[in-house]
């Protein structure tokens, strides 16, 4: 089995479970706020997107201090292991990322259905959708790549080495987070026009692939504590 | 064929691999002996590719090991702590070992599962010392692989599970004959399995040889002190204890029957020396007897 | 089974010629593959191998392709005639030597052998 469809089955129930419940929360939330008040903002894209981010970027910590071993300690080469966890998370995220202006458009859709769009709900068209979509799935990558650098450095360096690296770690997540972000209403901001924000956000998540690669491509698999 | 050329492990300024150059033929069963620290499970890991040398190489039937997918694929390394999440129940430790593995036996694995009595729905953090080193026997039996690597894996076994271990192990081994690397303290325990014994000392290989050699190969001669320091003189002497006018030196290197009649006729016995006993004494000894082959 | 006091594989020569010797291992009759010696005893294969092919080199025993080992047709009678030679040397002697050491005469060694067992 390649280390991909491996990875997929090993989180698959945790995949589904996890979409179950924001499923549900959206739910919830908006029966819950439109019984009271006309729904401003995009609760999927806002609440939920931020969960999604999150919860990447835990996946990949997960992945590079616990898959990792596993793999390796059954014969998979580190090389492999990155390649296949590159395409299971990315295929992942893409994914969500998908489902973000997916899920949009319902919420948006049943909201117009019932009257309790308020005038500034950011409304679900094609193009917004595709904004959505191209401006999450960026934000997506450059938090799983945080993710595992965090997880690397730490668990390569010693203490007073990886602590301080956690920061450049981060730079991936803040830059995609910041420069493609969303605002309180679930409506883009745009502190900078897209391509630039998008170009810029590729080349800092490229650098941090390679500096995860670089970290990772021979470390030792020590012993766990007994 | 394994080969060790030039084998160095560093950590920062340890040197815990010293230059150390071995040939293994394959299908054999290794009895790797050496003391803590002496650099035995940093071996290992370089030769599992668990760590990358700091100095020369590893090369399995001609290929660089380290980050070899045929090399690694083919490789098992099950080490005293068991390589397996807390989390995780054994049958998915199993499940997982099943799908990556491509010798892996899914009946030989549930088969040990029962010997040992492991509970598959079992999670990891919830096993006995005992039971995750046989968790680790039974990974690293079930697999199958061309190259087994098993370093101190009796941990926290009691004497029933450890004899039911090697009793698998040889079983096993007669049935799919491939190369084992077994690290041992409990040397007499499983001195009868190794076809070969390599001695590693403060990262350097202090002997390479067919166990059988080395039984044998030590002479432990009691008696009156002068008629035992005649009779060593020009010997290697691995060690010595007195007791008043009596004196017991262990001597390495074999006795010709000849010299041993006639160290009897003066009041010597001649006593044989096991293979853990010769162990401690080429290990513990201050001056360095370096065997290389 | 085996002990301390040298090479396996001389000490399971030697316990298959004293089977040949006793009658327990009789002439022409298969003997164990080195496998299930090995598993019996717990021991390496290669080391009952090397047992194996030790009496094959002394004549003890023969090997039949594709079948297994055999004890040879005349192997009690090389083993008898081989023991014999060295029983004055490694048997008698050694026993003389004992008995000087701790004081017995030899004619008390002879009134020993002569009594009635």
């Amino acid at each position: 089995m390649s280390v991909s469809a491996a990875l997929y089955r090993i989180y698959r129930p945790v995949l589904l479970g996890f979409a179950g419940v924001l499923v549900l929360a959206e739910i919830v939330f908006v029966a819950v706020v439109s019984a009271i008040v006309p729904v401003k903002f995009s609760m999927w894209v806002l609440v939920i997107g931020s969960a999604v981010r999150y919860w990447l970027l835990v996946v990949a910590i997960i992945l590079v201090a616990t898959n990792l071993r596993q793999f390796v300690t059954n014969g998979i080469t580190r090389r492999e292991f990155a390649l296949g966890a590159a395409l299971f998370s990315a295929g992942t995220a893409a994914l969500l990322a998908a489902l973000m202006p997916a899920g949009h458009a319902v919420e948006s859709a049943v909201l117009s259905l019932t009257h309790r769009q308020a005038a500034d709900y950011p409304s679900f068209t094609a193009l917004v959708g595709l904004e959505e979509f191209g401006r999450i799935l960026p934000g997506l990558l450059g938090y799983l790549v945080s993710g595992g650098l965090f997880a690397a450095v730490v668990y390569r360096y010693p203490p007073w080495i990886g602590v301080p690296l956690l920061i450049p770690a981060a730079v991936p997540l803040a830059v995609s987070g910041g420069l493609l972000g969303f605002d309180e209403y679930g409506i883009p901001s745009h502190p900078v026009a897209y391509p630039l924000a998008l170009v810029v956000s590729v080349v800092v998540t490229a650098a941090g692939v390679a500096a995860l690669w670089w970290t990772i491509r021979d470390v030792p698999i020590r012993r766990l504590a007994g | 064929m394994i080969e060790l050329r030039g084998l160095t492990v560093r950590y920062g300024d340890t040197v815990a691999v010293d230059d150390v150059s071995l040939e293994l033929p394959s299908g054999v069963v290794y009895g790797l002996l050496g003391r803590n620290g002496s650099g035995k499970t940093s071996l290992l890991s370089a030769l599992a590719s668990y760590r990358k040398p700091s100095a020369g190489s590893v090369r399995v039937d001609g290929a660089e090991a380290f980050e070899n997918p045929a090399v690694m694929r083919a490789t098992t390394f099950i080490r005293d702590t068991v390589d397996a999440s807390d989390q995780d129940r054994i049958r998915r430790v199993l499940c997982l070992a099943a799908w990556l593995r491509p010798g892996w036996d899914s009946d030989y694995a549930a088969k040990l599962l029962d010997l040992f009595q492991l509970d598959p729905r079992k999670r990891v953090s919830a096993l006995s010392r005992g039971q995750k080193s046989a968790l680790g026997v039974v990974l690293g039996l079930a697999a199958r692989a061309p190259l087994t690597i098993l370093d101190e894996v009796y941990l926290g076994m009691d004497a029933v599970a450890r004899t039911a271990f090697y009793r698998e192990l040889l079983a096993d081994y007669l049935a799919h004959p491939r190369t084992i690397v077994l690290s041992t303290h409990l040397i007499e325990e499983v001195a009868d399995l190794f076809e070969r014994v390599i001695i590693i000392d403060r990262g350097r290989v202090l002997l390479h040889e067919e166990a059988d050699a080395l039984r044998g190969r030590g002479v432990t001669v009691t008696g009156p002190v002068a008629a035992v320091d005649e009779f060593v003189a020009g010997r290697t002497v691995l060690g010595e204890r007195s007791l008043g006018g009596v004196r017991a030196a262990t001597v390495y290197g074999s006795v010709p029957p000849a010299d041993v009649a006639r160290g009897e006729a003066a009041g010597l016995t001649f006593g044989p020396v096991g293979l853990q006993e010769l162990f401690v004494h080429l290990t513990s000894s201050s001056q360095h007897l370096e065997v290389a082959r | 089974m085996f002990d301390d006091r040298g090479p396996i594989y001389l000490q399971i020569a030697d316990g298959i010629k004293n089977d040949v010797l006793s009658g327990a291992l009789k002439e022409d009759e298969q003997v164990m593959s080195t496998n299930q010696y090995a598993a019996f005893y717990r021991i390496n294969p290669a080391t009952a191998a090397k047992g194996f092919a030790q009496l094959v080199d002394e004549g003890v025993l023969y090997k039949k392709r594709g079948i297994g080992m055999f004890v040879s047709p005349d192997a009690r009678e090389k083993l008898r005639a081989a023991r014999r030679e060295r029983f004055f040397t490694e048997v008698v002697d050694p026993m003389l030597a004992e008995a000087a050491r701790i004081g017995i005469g030899v004619e008390e060694i002879v009134r020993h052998l002569g009594a009635p067992r």
